[in-house]
């Protein structure tokens, strides 16, 4: 898989003033790679990530997943695209406080259709992945920072995506739980061969990906 | 689990469920105590024996040589008996209150012939329950121009007996427009005649003597003018014989045969009293469904609201699903299942909780009116009704936080604008 922005532009308005996030940014992410995005804040990282995820569409430029143009599409109807190709680690883990540690899992696997009993199956297979299969049954507000990202790492490998996107994923851990966390994604690429996108203000995570992005301004100012 | 039911936890969704119950309790109880109301109406029309009454309006006392017109009615062959009678308000001083009373003046052996073996007497749709009768059965004071053997005989309402402290053989003085008269109590008798309306107002009982004692005591008997015998009654009870009670097109003749005979004077028949009926109770009906209606919305208004601050606290959440694959489709369906879900189950809840609220609602309804109703009742129908009520309600009013979290903005779910 492989995703392309082309001359990305990325505009908002704030009150009067348009504000530039991303300023014809173009850049190639396949299946295999694992990337950094780094840069300061207000670089720009978070919105590329979103071009990336199909979560915000550019105001300019285009977006290719596979080669098809996906620009035009609706986000809403780009949801089956997000469900089945892209995984998504969040900053602040997102589970769903309703769920248990193994519902949230097998909850991307019944969106996309997967029978209850597969997905219940393969779920203790991803919590047993990242060292949660004793925790399944417990409620998000039962696990700590640390476990509720490694669930949420394991929800993000729910239909076998392509890519998973990090949003830094451990920008609200303790540094043991961060490593157990970066030692994950290291894996999830080294051997299972995923693509890992992660945006980090760390440079011990952004040292461990092949790849660097810096942004600055909007623009990617160094690595491609 | 295709749903997550994000909005179904916490202690708000218990106080909101809490107060869409309340409502739908309400909701409930109102239509349960109306359906009463209209199935206890009918049944009493149903059991009254009343065929036809002849009268002018209400108290009025209008229908001179009430005592002459009724034989000249009885002596139709289609007519069983016709009896008059007379309604007249009097005071009576008990336990040192002035108390104003509603008095029906009846022919004792003639009265009674519209009984039922339980001793229910209906006159004009309004309930007698008699349980003790009078001695004389006749009309012994009208004979020789209101001159004949006064009997002092009265049946009083059960509740003077009760908060007055009356009993059978108790003596009780009344006053009327015909000067003070004074009564042996003989029995006592229950009575919706004082129930509701007007009336309960401004009478505290009923009382039943005999139609010339009463006459005399309201100034009907004689003429203030000169004193010739005018006999005013307020109607004539009319029953017909079996066999033209049973053939309606005969009955609706003779009751235009009545009508023909005594232009000045209404008849009115079950039919009319039917229809009457059926305009009051749809004014119930009317009454009880707006109370429900605007019950039900401000419940489910609560629930509106909630939800819709449950939209705005958990649009980070929302995000997330869309991120993470949840379609428009499927946001909708968490957020208005979940509505729908609290309402259903708040409903389900108030099911057995309305069944005793409507009887209390019914005791209080018939203690401070007096109208009879025997019952509350809260049958599938009541229950399929409130329900409509409620679910079409809160289809339509949950729309709006549910339409809110669909078009949340997906665009936001990293970070805000500043953390770019």
């Amino acid at each position: 898989m492989k995703v392309e922005l082309r001359e990305v532009w990325k505009e908002y308005r704030m009150g009067q003033v348009t504000v530039a996030a991303l300023k014809g940014v173009s850049i190639t992410i396949s299946r295999g790679e694992m990337v950094a995005i780094t840069g300061p804040s207000g670089s720009g990282k978070t919105t590329l990530l979103n071009m990336v995820g199909c979560v915000d569409k550019p105001t300019r430029g285009r977006v290719l997943i596979d080669g098809e143009d996906v620009t035009p599409t609706p986000l809403d109807r780009l949801a089956p695209l997000r469900l089945k190709k892209f995984g998504f680690i969040f900053q602040r883990f997102y589970l769903l406080p309703t769920l248990s540690a193994l519902h949230n899992v097998m909850f991307p696997m019944l969106k996309a259709g997967v029978k209850r009993a597969e997905a219940q199956k393969r779920a203790l297979e991803l919590l047993d992945t990242v060292g949660m299969r004793e925790r399944a049954t417990h409620l998000p507000y039962q696990l700590s920072g640390g476990e509720q990202q490694r669930v949420a790492i394991a929800r993000a490998l729910a239909n076998d995506p392509d890519i998973i996107l990090a949003d830094e994923p451990t920008g609200e851990l303790d540094s043991e739980s961060g490593r157990v966390v970066v030692e994950l994604l290291h894996r999830l690429w080294k051997d299972m061969g995923r693509g890992v996108v992660v945006v980090t203000h760390q440079s011990e995570i952004a040292s461990r990906c092949r790849r660097k992005i810096v942004m600055r301004d909007g623009r990617i100012v160094g690595g491609r | 689990m295709s749903l997550s039911w994000l909005f179904l936890k916490g202690r708000r969704v218990v106080a909101t469920s809490v107060a869409v119950m309340l409502s739908a309790v309400l909701v409930l109880s109102m239509l349960s105590v109306s359906e009463a109301l209209e199935k206890s109406a009918e049944e009493r029309e149903r059991a009254s024996s009343e065929d036809i009454l002849l009268t002018t309006a209400y108290l009025s006392n209008g229908i001179p040589g009430g005592h002459a017109l009724s034989e000249e009615i009885s002596s139709d062959s289609n007519v069983t008996v016709a009896t008059p009678i007379s309604l007249a308000i009097a005071s009576a001083l008990v336990g040192g209150e002035d108390l104003p009373l509603v008095g029906v003046g009846v022919i004792p052996g003639e009265i009674e012939k519209f009984m039922g073996e339980d001793g229910v007497l209906f006159i004009s749709g309004q309930k007698m329950e008699i349980s003790d009768f009078f001695e004389e059965k006749g009309d012994p004071y009208f004979a020789g121009g209101y001159k004949g053997r006064w009997t002092g005989e009265i049946l009083l309402d059960e509740v003077l007996k009760g908060k007055y402290g009356l009993r059978k053989g108790s003596r009780i003085e009344l006053s009327g427009p015909g000067g003070r008269m004074n009564f042996t109590v003989s029995g006592f008798f229950s009575t919706t005649l004082t129930g509701g309306g007007v009336v309960s107002y401004y009478v505290k009982g009923a009382f039943m003597v005999h139609l010339s004692e009463l006459q005399a005591l309201s100034g009907l008997a004689l003429s203030p003018d000169n004193g010739t015998v005018v006999d005013r009654c307020w109607g004539i009870l009319i029953k017909v014989s079996e066999k033209l009670r049973e053939d309606n097109e005969a009955f609706e003749s003779f009751a235009s045969s009545l009508k023909a005979r005594y232009p000045l004077y209404k008849v009115i028949t079950p039919q009319e009293r039917f229809k009457r009926l059926d305009e009051q109770y749809n004014l119930v009906k009317v009454f009880s469904f707006s109370i429900s209606f605007i019950s039900a919305s401000v419940g489910l208004l609560f629930l509106l609201a909630i939800m819709y601050i449950n939209v705005q606290q958990k649009g980070q959440l929302l995000r997330v699903l869309k991120a993470i694959g949840a379609s428009n489709r499927d946001i909708f369906l968490e957020v208005y299942l979940s509505s729908l879900l609290i309402l259903f189950v708040s409903f389900l809840s108030a099911i057995p909780v309305s069944y005793f609220v409507a009887g209390y609602i019914n005791d209080y309804f018939v203690s401070s009116t007096g109208i009879d109703v025997s019952y509350a009742i809260l049958n599938t129908s009541v229950a399929l009704k409130a329900f409509l009520i409620f679910a079409g309600l809160g289809a339509v009013l949950n729309l709006y936080p549910t339409f809110k979290a669909v078009r949340i903005k997906l665009e936001g779910v990293r970070a805000p604008p500043e953390r770019w």
